[in-house]
Formats: structure tokens, C-alpha cells, sequence
């Protein structure tokens, strides 16, 4: 290799590709590029190389990726998008605990809130149940905030408050008669942020999650919103 | 966390489901951002999410279900490409600029894409879920670090021997080794190296 070792010219070569040589090794490359053809060659093969080796690490590198969690509401949308491609979900749902994680997409302490309401507006009588699901512990004062901005939102509901999803679970298969009144269950995690909504209008099935900040009271004026428009006529 | 099974995926079953997503977000959203957060970075989550939806429509296309995680990131880079693609193309043709040209006027910035090298936009998703795929098996980790350290982090030589309690001597040694995994891998793509000597001239 017209004096350079190939540790050498590989190090002189990969140091100017990356631009971190310094004039002394130009030099020391050039001499021996300009002496040896093949050397020549092998200097533009790993210059090709590296061009595409910037281009697919990062992409290879955020294909390892293994941070983060999709948000609340990209779970619900996703969880739809299998059912229609796919059919209806297994039964993995009943089995356990698991089961109210398939809500949400996450396994954490839940808090669910069901709301019982009559809404006027809909052709034909709303009913919207309310419960929470405190499996954490919360104090005392911080489950009543809760509740209260849920009673404001629904003055005529009654919450039930659950320590195990289990209970929750046997509480969400209760379903009343939907012959004459849709039935909406409002469900309030408060560990995940996360607030679902499932009604049934006759043969009908809506739902969609919420995601909730600090701003519970805010948000409600959207499942609201978001009631009101499922059960128009 | 260990991939989901695959026959509980194409079944539509739910849990496996609910599993996969939390095992394919982390790089649907990573790749998304890498091509996105530069000038589209509202449109990053979009992005991830869409790139999911696709591949539940695909699932039945994989023999393994570790093929699934190179799908989702080809899958998540050509849509974000169709994106910034789609953000320029409105640019120069309705007027539209404020958004755009606000990220340049804050960052001092120009909006069209850089010339950052051959482009793999020109590979379909097939071709460039299996580029990555054969990478993730063939390209050590510690290569791919050390070609990382060098050419996109732009570490010295001792910088990087000294990062990773490596000889000196060695560093040249992992790059030749890490180039020749990604050059045997590419090799297999003649669109990719068309588009490399294309940028070249």
C-alpha cells in the first residue's frame, strides 16, 4: 500500500471522508492515493459507503427505538382500525385483570367514572352512568374533588365507586335495557388521564376515550359535546 | 418486552394487539420524528399512528413477527416522506407559506429539504422494510455505535476509544467492519445505488 499500512490508510481515509483530518494527513493520504490506483479505488468504494451508511444508521437507530407509549386516544383508534381489518377481538378481554387494561392499553391503577343522566335533547331518553375506580388509594379529599366536577357536569347522576376492576368489570357487563333509552357509560381513569365513553343506542355501539390533564372540567364539556352528537336524532 | 404472537395478530385478537402497538410505537414514532421534526414536527404522532393502521392492513404479509418492527419503520418513513413532500409541494404551488415559512423565519432555515445524501424514499416499502430487517440482524451493535460516534455524532477516533473502553487501534477496525455490513446489505438494493451515483455525479 506504497508505505501506508491498511490500519493507516483506513484511519487517514475514514478521517477525511468524515472531514477530521488534519494537513499533515491530507498530505500523507494524497501522496499515496496519487502513487497507487487501486488505493485510488478503494478510497472512493468506502467514500460511497459512508454516504450510505449517514443516510441508513439514523433510520436503522430509530428503528431500535424502544421509548415511549402511544397516547390514549392513538390506542382507541388503533384498537378499531384491528376490528374492522380483523374482525372482533379475542376473548382475552374476560379472562382477567388484563380486562380493563384492553380499555385503555395499559396496565396501571384505574379510576373510572359512570354518569346516570337524563338528557332531554335526545329523541328518546339518555341515560349515562358514572363510576370510579380508585384501586390506588386516593385520599379522601382528592376522589370527592373528582366526583364533585363529574356531579356538576351531571347533576342528577350517582357514582359508584369501585376498589377492584374486577367489581368495575361486573359493573360495565350490567348493561339496562336499551329498548327505550340509549345507555352512555362514562369511565374516568384518573392514574391514566384517561376518560372512555361506551353507549348503546338499540343495536348501535359508540365509544372513544378522552384524554384528561389538569383540566377535568374542561374536558367533560367535550364528552358532552361528544354525547350530544351520538345521540341526535 | 418480547413481540407478541404472530397467529393471535392475524386472528385480530385484542390483547395481542394491544401488546403489539406498545412493542411498535417506540420506532413508528422514532423514525417518524427523524424525518419530521425538523420542519413538520406537529405531524410526528399523526404520522406513527397512521404507520400502525397500515400495518394491521399488512399483517398477514410477514413470515416472522420481528419483520413487523422493520415493516412499521419503512411503512412510518415513506409516509412521513409523502408528507414533507406534500407540505413543499403546497408551498410552491397555492401560496400557502405561513407555516412553513415561519419554521424558517424562527430557525433561519431553509424550508426545502437539504441535500442530505441518496435518498431512500426511492425504495418501496418492501424493499426498504427487508434493508432494514437484514441490518438489525447483521449490522453488530457495537458497529453501528461506533460508525454512529463517528460519522453522525463526529467524534475522534480517541474520543470514541475512550467512550467505550475501546483500543484506539480498534475504532478503524469497527468501522470497516460496520461499512461492509451496511455495503453487503445495500448491495441487494440496485434502486438505492442508483440513487447514490445519481448523487455522486
Amino acid at each position: 500500500m506504497n508505505g501506508l499500512s491498511e490500519q493507516r490508510f483506513l484511519e487517514l481515509a475514514m478521517k477525511v471522508i468524515n472531514g477530521q483530518i488534519t494537513e499533515g494527513e491530507r498530505a500523507e493520504l494524497t501522496t499515496a492515493l496519487g502513487a497507487d490506483a487501486k488505493l485510488q479505488t478503494e478510497f472512493e468504494a468506502l467514500r460511497k459507503e459512508v454516504i450510505l451508511a449517514k443516510e441508513i444508521l439514523p433510520l436503522v437507530q430509530a428503528t431500535q427505538s424502544s421509548a415511549g407509549q402511544p397516547p390514549g386516544f392513538a390506542r382507541e383508534r388503533l384498537r378499531s382500525k384491528v376490528k374492522q381489518t380483523l374482525g372482533k377481538a379475542g376473548p382475552a378481554a374476560r379472562q382477567s385483570r388484563n380486562r380493563s387494561w384492553l380499555w385503555f392499553f395499559v396496565l396501571a391503577p384505574v379510576a373510572g367514572v359512570f354518569v346516570l343522566l337524563l338528557w332531554p335533547t335526545a329523541p328518546s331518553r339518555t341515560v349515562v352512568q358514572l363510576a370510579m375506580l380508585d384501586t390506588v388509594g386516593e385520599t379522601r379529599g382528592r376522589t370527592n374533588n373528582a366526583t364533585a366536577v363529574l356531579q356538576k357536569a351531571w347533576p342528577d347522576s350517582a357514582t359508584a365507586v369501585f376498589s377492584t376492576p374486577d367489581q368495575l368489570d361486573e359493573w360495565a357487563k350490567n348493561w339496562p335495557s336499551t329498548r327505550n333509552a340509549t345507555v352512555v357509560k362514562i369511565y374516568y381513569d384518573k392514574a391514566a388521564g384517561e376518560l372512555r365513553v361506551i353507549g348503546r343506542q338499540k343495536a348501535r355501539t359508540f365509544e372513544k376515550t378522552f384524554s384528561i390533564g389538569t383540566d377535568l372540567a374542561g374536558e367533560l364539556k367535550l364528552v358532552e359535546t361528544y354525547i350530544t352528537e351520538q345521540t341526535a336524532p | 418486552m418480547t413481540p407478541p404472537n404472530l397467529t393471535a395478530l392475524r386472528r385480530g385478537d385484542a390483547s395481542a394487539w394491544d401488546e403489539a402497538f406498545l412493542w411498535l410505537w417506540p420506532a413508528a414514532f422514532a423514525v417518524a420524528q427523524l424525518k419530521l421534526q425538523r420542519l413538520l414536527p406537529e405531524d410526528v404522532e399523526d404520522v406513527a399512528i397512521e404507520a400502525l393502521e397500515e400495518l394491521v392492513d399488512k399483517v398477514n404479509e410477514v413470515q416472522a413477527v420481528e419483520e413487523l418492527k422493520a415493516l412499521v419503520a419503512s411503512i412510518a418513513h415513506n409516509r412521513a416522506v409523502s408528507r414533507l413532500r406534500e407540505a413543499f409541494a403546497k408551498k410552491r404551488g397555492s401560496g400557502k407559506t405561513e407555516s412553513l415559512d415561519a419554521a424558517q423565519e424562527e430557525g433561519g432555515r431553509e424550508v426545502e429539504p437539504a441535500d442530505e445524501g441518496p435518498s431512500l424514499a426511492g425504495l418501496d416499502q418492501r424493499e426498504l422494510a427487508a434493508l432494514l430487517g437484514e441490518l438489525q440482524q447483521s449490522l453488530k451493535p457495537e458497529h453501528a455505535t461506533v460508525l454512529s460516534d463517528f460519522f453522525l455524532q463526529g467524534l475522534s477516533y480517541g474520543a470514541i476509544a475512550a467512550k467505550h473502553d475501546i483500543a484506539i487501534g480498534s475504532i478503524g477496525v469497527y468501522l470497516k467492519r460496520g461499512l461492509e455490513s451496511i455495503r453487503k446489505a445495500t448491495a441487494r438494493q440496485p434502486e438505492l445505488l442508483k440513487e447514490l451515483e445519481a448523487y455522486l455525479r
